[in-house]
């Protein structure tokens, strides 16, 4: 509520300010660090209507203006400038151009503006700047690629000032033009300045064509430098003939920057002789090259590389073949699938294989004896649910592998829809192995569908009727359902009087995913039969009390209550320290100043006892927290030998004697 | 003690020399001690190394085909710490210091550059580094401003560099959710939420003494406008809380770029828009729109709410399915890595692109600061995602890049 009307007199003060226009005078003295007026400014500036903003802008060029104005003021006008400055305020902001620390503020306002009058501001200041300023100037020209300053940056790139020659020759290299270029090939520059020349003259070179720019590639490629793979790329829109030659030279070569850097060119951009000709200088390498040079074609993606890859599929280099596996399925498409298909390995790259008619062609593939398998692997990785019917065909193959793999793709693809002829054909196995199978791809295909209680009504029909083995199974699939009916089959389980389903069951009810389980595991904890039992349905019941995804804080609280009577072990104090805050109330307060003399448990109480002192003093001022449970576990925290928990300690002290 | 950190001054007086500098390929880089030779092996240097960046670069160095020879940063306790403790696990002293990053860059031993810098300082030094043959693994976010992403691709494709941005998360926490999504057992993505944290604000800490000996100060600030030195500028606390460059305009997007670039990064991947971005950025108004949003041209829509990432979905909402499979056309690590480091070791040797290439980061950030302009300008703009510039909107235009201060430019 303060901070509500915080806010109310702010805005009523900041309106008023505004009619006064005290925003602006206090702008024109402010100091970083005093007062409020540049944050008042820039909200003024953000409240106010873009049709208003000349007279923001006005205001502005007034402080930009002030003989008395601070540089902190300036410097915060020329920022809101820099958005909505027009040519009016060129003038004011070209006078801050020559001062140190100003000009780049200026530079904020002017580098960006559309307006010719802004390179005349920066190519007048440009000659009576001290050198320290012009560099910042020089930059600001170059990005904005002002032709008519060339002359005068050509006068400063052989300045004496290193940094100020770099900054022009870098400047007439982002201008570029025939003025440009024919400037950077005659200079010949310190060696300290060589890096920046370089650069010039591949960004002058960019905006050239042909033969001008060519000229400037070379003068590139005679170095010994990086820089020659931009000399290459450039020289693809040049001199494609050319530049595709020295590429497959550096293939073949021996540079392994260059090598590296041009293999990464060949994965990108699109000369198809480019293409071909790497594609044909393949044969010509050896192993650990061909791999390189066949993964980049593969994902340059050109299908003109297809043909000559196709062939190393059957490459006795491992790294060769699995270079051309993976190339061939980044280009390919539904005419590639059988030949990935005979490569046992390809299962991989065939489940990230694009294109429309992929996925068809692998549901044809069903139909052929030797490609069975792996099409049903690729089909599944590939998340295909238009190949369950075919599948179900399958189910009937005279081959068991091709029957059990069946089984696996449609406990993976099958839906809801299928639930039904699905758990049909599995309980109505009659071989003990292929039920397993079928029982499994029933329980996966639940416990990925988006309705488990519905599917598993289909399941727990088939419960009675079927063997111990598939009961197991679906007693298992019950604790990710957590509906009623599972609950009954669990039941059910657990009075059948056979003492391994009465386990399985336990166990069951122990992952269960809901907390309709809650009273069940708390009379198992307290009274099943054999100690491991007891175990398991108390953890059980802790977890739920931590994620049971409907319960209230309180109910949580009143969970971990009765789980802390009933613990004994270490392992389950802690686990309901974890638990702990899913609820943060009082009865959590009171469990952990408990566990807090526990030094057993002492380090995990503690990380809880800091968490909670953090949330009753920030967010829950107001909860019905104990003064006195909160007082004796500060106190106790106080002890810690963690500083960060004792300062929490001693703050939780200090507000509650507030 | 031998002080192992090469001052400033001393490289600016050898500059250009850059054969004068030191060869350092050590023994045991040449494939010694039973590690993989040369053509295999990464020899790297980490710059700006804070939490994050001493995080990352611990990461690199258990990846036997890395050796790191170089650490930067304009923060002496930074600096000394990481070195002695890299130096500590190879067991050599072959690890040098350097607060300047352009001494780093101009060894040419060097393959690949960690850039883990406050955010300021990512474009200038990877574009720097990639036009001296270096590949690159930057932390998100990318950037500071939309221009400099771009230029950074185009660097990278120029000069034939492998770059790889860092968010775990994109896959690590919220690939599967992305699986599902894309999986069509939730029918078409119509909305997806995804809320980062809030935008920077402009500095305005009054300056304080620099303490002898620890920073810096004008390498810290580089290219980002003068301001005076104040512990709470370059801080790296984390969040909004001022106490730290995340809180800053001029270092910084916030949490909107900085969580963004998981989240955001998240939903643009599993919304398969990742190689481009929304035509219509409309701000919160309390009515019509609760949340910031983004509309796309194929008529998703991606709000800035709801923690997220959360996908609605015909179908409703889309949940992680019981078993992750990575759908065809939804992108992933390459070769088996498990995180964007190993992806980007692996892409460095085989010349992939890795998962999250620049173009596909530097998309990432450009929502982010889409939104933190929509959010100071609090009108609806109008985006070109082909020709990165907004429509109709002067003003809005003037911040898709920002001035750098002299001598920086990229």
């Amino acid at each position: 509520m303060i901070k509500k009307y915080a806010v109310v007199l702010t805005l009523v003060g900041l309106a008023a300010r505004m009619s006064l226009g005290d925003v602006w005078q206090d702008l024109a003295k402010y100091q970083y660090g005093e007062g409020n007026a540049a944050d008042e400014a820039e909200q003024l500036l953000q409240k106010t209507p873009v049709a208003q903003h000349g007279a923001i802008e006005d205001a502005l060029i007034k402080v930009v203006s002030a003989r008395e104005a601070t540089p902190d003021g300036k410097a915060c006008a020329c920022r809101m400038l820099q958005q909505i400055g027009t040519e009016k305020c060129i003038p004011a902001v070209a006078g801050l151009l020559a001062d140190e620390v100003l000009s780049h503020y200026a530079r904020l306002v002017l580098e960006r503006m559309g307006s010719p009058q802004a390179d005349e501001a920066l190519r007048t200041a440009l000659d009576s700047a001290p050198d320290k300023v012009k560099i910042g100037i020089l930059g600001s020209l170059g990005a904005r690629r002002a032709v008519n300053a060339v002359k005068q940056i050509t006068k400063l790139a052989t300045h004496s000032d290193p940094a100020v020659a770099a900054a022009a020759i870098g400047a007439l290299g982002k201008i570029g033009g025939t003025s440009a270029a024919q400037i950077l090939r005659k200079l010949k520059p310190a060696e300290s300045l060589q890096p920046v020349h370089m650069m010039a003259l591949l960004d002058c070179a960019r905006s050239l064509k042909g033969s001008s720019a060519m000229e400037l590639y070379q003068l590139v490629l005679a170095s010994p430098t990086a820089y020659r793979l931009d000399a290459l790329s450039g020289m693809l829109g040049a001199d494609e003939k050319k530049a595709v030659a020295l590429m497959v030279d550096f293939i073949k070569g021996d540079d392994l920057q260059m090598n590296r850097g041009v293999l990464t060119l060949v994965g990108g951009g699109k000369s198809e002789r480019l293409t071909k000709a790497m594609a044909a200088v393949l044969a010509t390498l050896p192993d650990e090259k061909q791999a390189a040079l066949i993964t980049v074609l593969g994902v340059r993606g050109d299908r003109a590389a297809l043909g000559s890859l196709a062939g190393y599929l059957a490459s006795t280099n491992d790294r060769v073949r699995t270079a051309a596996l993976t190339a061939v399925s980044k280009i390919g498409d539904e005419g590639t699938v059988k030949l990935l298909l005979s490569d046992g390995a390809a299962t991989e790259s065939l489940a990230r294989m694009t294109g429309p008619g992929v996925n068809d062609a692998l549901i044809q593939a069903l139909e052929d004896n030797n490609l069975k398998t792996p099409a049903i692997r690729a089909l599944v990785a590939r998340n295909c649910s238009a190949a369950v019917p075919a599948l179900f065909k399958l189910l009937n193959d005279g081959v068991g592998d091709v029957r059990q793999a069946a089984w696996a793709g449609l406990g993976s693809l099958a839906t809801e829809d299928e639930m039904v002829p699905l758990a049909k054909a599995a309980f109505a196995l009659k071989d003990e192995g292929e039920l397993s199978w079928g029982v499994a791809a029933t329980r996966n295909a639940c416990a990925h569908a988006a309705d488990k209680a519905k599917c598993f009504e289909v399941v727990a029909a088939y419960y009675d009727g079927t063997t111990e083995a598939a009961k197991a199974v679906i007693v298992e699939l019950a604790a990710q359902v957590g509906s009623p009916t599972a609950m009954d089959v669990v039941k059910k389980a657990m009075k059948s009087g056979n003492k391994e389903m009465y386990r399985n069951a336990v166990r069951s009810l122990a992952e269960w995913c809901h907390e309709n389980a809650a009273d069940e595991l708390l009379d198992l904890a307290k009274s099943a039969p054999e100690e491991g039992e007891r175990i398991l349905a108390l953890r059980g019941y802790i977890r739920l009390a931590g994620n049971g995804p409907n319960l209230n804080p309180d109910q949580r609280g009143e969970m971990l209550k009765k789980a802390a009577e009933l613990a004994t072990r270490a392992d389950e104090k802690k686990q309901i320290i974890s638990a702990l805050e899913a609820a943060h109330n009082a009865v959590t307060l009171i469990i952990v100043n408990r566990y807090m003399d526990d030094p057993a448990l002492r380090d995990e109480a503690e990380q809880y006892a800091a968490t909670i002192l953090e949330h009753i003093f920030t967010d829950h001022r107001d909860k019905d927290f104990p003064a006195a449970e909160v007082k004796e576990l500060a106190n106790k925290l106080l002890t810690s030998k963690n500083q960060g928990f004792v300062d929490r300690a001693k703050k939780a002290l200090a507000d509650l004697n507030k | 003690m031998k002080k192992m950190t090469v001052s400033r001054r001393s490289f600016l007086k050898a500059m250009g020399a850059t054969i004068a500098l030191p060869n350092i390929i050590t023994s045991s880089a040449l494939g010694a001690g039973g590690r993989p030779p040369a053509s295999e092996r990464i020899v790297m240097a980490g710059i700006g190394m804070g939490g994050q960046g001493s995080g990352d670069l611990g990461e690199f160095m258990g990846d036997p085909r890395i050796q790191v020879v170089a650490v930067c940063d304009v923060k002496n306790q930074n600096l000394d710490g990481i070195k002695n403790a890299v130096n500590g696990q190879y067991n050599n002293q072959d690890c040098k210091g350097y607060v300047d990053y352009r001494e780093v860059i101009a060894r040419p031993d060097i393959d690949l550059i960690l850039c883990a810098t406050p955010d300021h300082w990512h474009a200038q030094i990877t574009i720097d580094a990639m036009k001296r043959g270096k590949d690159i693994y930057c932390e998100k976010p990318l950037t500071l401003a939309i221009g400099e992403g771009r230029k950074m691709v185009e660097t990278a494709r120029r000069f034939g560099r492998v770059f790889s941005c860092g968010s775990q998360r994109v896959i690590g926490d919220y690939g599967a959710l992305a699986c599902a999504a894309r999986s069509g057992r939730y029918g078409k993505i119509l909305d997806v939420y995804a809320d980062p944290g809030g935008p920077p604000r402009i500095c305005y800490l009054p300056g304080e003494p620099i303490p002898p000996n620890t920073i810096d100060w004008d390498l810290w600030l580089g290219p980002a406008p003068w301001a005076p030195y104040h512990h709470f500028r370059c801080g790296q606390a984390y969040g909004l809380d001022g106490e730290g460059f995340r809180s800053w305009y001029d270092y910084s997007g916030g949490m909107m770029t900085d969580w963004g670039g998981h989240k955001f990064g998240a939903a643009l991947h599993g919304m398969g828009l990742d190689s481009t971005g929304p035509t219509e950025i409309i701000p919160p108004d309390g009515k019509d729109h609760k949340y910031l949003t983004y509309v796309f041209a194929n008529g998703m829509k991606l709000h800035v709410g709801e923690d997220g990432p959360k996908y609605i979905c015909e179908q409703g909402e889309a949940h992680p399915l019981h078993e992750t499979k990575v759908p065809p056309g939804l992108r992933w690590y390459e070769d088996g890595a498990n995180s964007p480091i190993k992806d980007l070791v692996n892409c460095v040797l085989s010349r992939k692109r890795p998962f999250q290439d620049v173009e596909y980061a530097h998309r990432t950030a450009t929502v982010c600061h889409l939104g933190n302009i929509c959010y100071k300008l609090n009108r609806k703009l109008q985006w070109d995602p082909d020709k990165e510039d907004f429509i109709g909107d002067a003003e809005a235009s003037r911040l898709v890049d920002r001035p750098r201060r002299g001598p920086w430019q990229i």
